[in-house]
């Protein structure tokens, strides 16, 4: 049973991100709202703040995906990624605390999932700067 | 700006500014390690250049011993012809002074 955990403990630490950035990074450019939504359309909806929201992680997203190669840009393009998912989930936690009406909804599915992405987000992003500092300290 | 974007925004940078701190931190630490396998590195090099040395020195001094003693066989090999010689002389003359008496 202990070997299995390590297993697991392995896969974190020593495993790398790469191709799952790239898959994970492909399928969110695809989900994103921005392609499948118009500007009017958000805006008849009263999204339009969503909608910039969405625009933004676009344009991170498509950041990070031409700058793979360079795992130094990479990076920031992750770290900026990461504080706009603060930034929202964050926005997003303030709502369903203040506003009764809006924890009506599906809010735990919804923070079970923001959290599992954040972490995930978060692994990627200390994999980049920790290989970053070691190349570093390297030379 | 309403408040649950305030707040998101101020917890995103406060956020990013503690973590950027602790990346600081972190690769202050690794530098830090660094520094001391570098110390303990440059010791060992030390010690084994001192060890390196110290060989060459006893090899040297091995080559010069061994010419020695091959010099010194060679002298003790003439002396033994030598001794034998003057063993068969000093044979000859006892039997030339018994031979006289």
């Amino acid at each position: 049973m202990r070997s299995f955990f390590k297993a697991y403990k392995d896969i974190l630490v020593y495993h790398d991100y790469g191709p799952l950035l790239l898959f994970w990074n492909v399928a969110d450019l695809a989900n994103n709202r921005v392609l499948w939504m118009s500007y009017g359309e958000a805006l008849d909806g009263g999204n339009e703040w969503a909608y910039f929201q969405y625009c933004l992680y676009f344009v991170v997203a498509l950041g990070m995906l031409f700058s793979l190669p360079n795992i130094r840009s990479c990076s920031r393009f992750v770290g900026t990624y990461l504080l706009l998912y603060i930034f929202s989930t964050t926005r997003f936690l303030v709502n369903v605390f203040s506003d009764p009406e809006f924890a009506a909804g599906e809010v735990g599915r919804s923070i079970v999932v923001t959290s599992v992405y954040f972490t995930l987000w978060v692994w990627i992003y200390v994999k980049m700067r920790v290989e970053i500092m070691h190349k570093d300290l390297r030379g | 700006m309403d408040k649950p974007t305030a707040t998101a925004a101020l917890v995103a940078v406060v956020t990013g500014a503690v973590s950027a701190g602790a990346f600081k931190f972190y690769e202050f630490i690794l530098n830090q390690k660094r520094e001391v396998q570098k110390e303990e590195k440059a010791e060992q090099a030390l010690y084994r250049d001192d060890l390196i040395k110290r060989v060459e020195k006893l090899e040297e001094e091995r080559d010069e011993h061994l010419q020695q003693i091959i010099d010194l066989m060679t002298e003790v090999a003439g002396l033994k012809v030598e001794v034998g010689y003057v063993k068969r002389e000093n044979e000859i003359l006892k039997l030339k002074i018994d031979a006289m008496r």
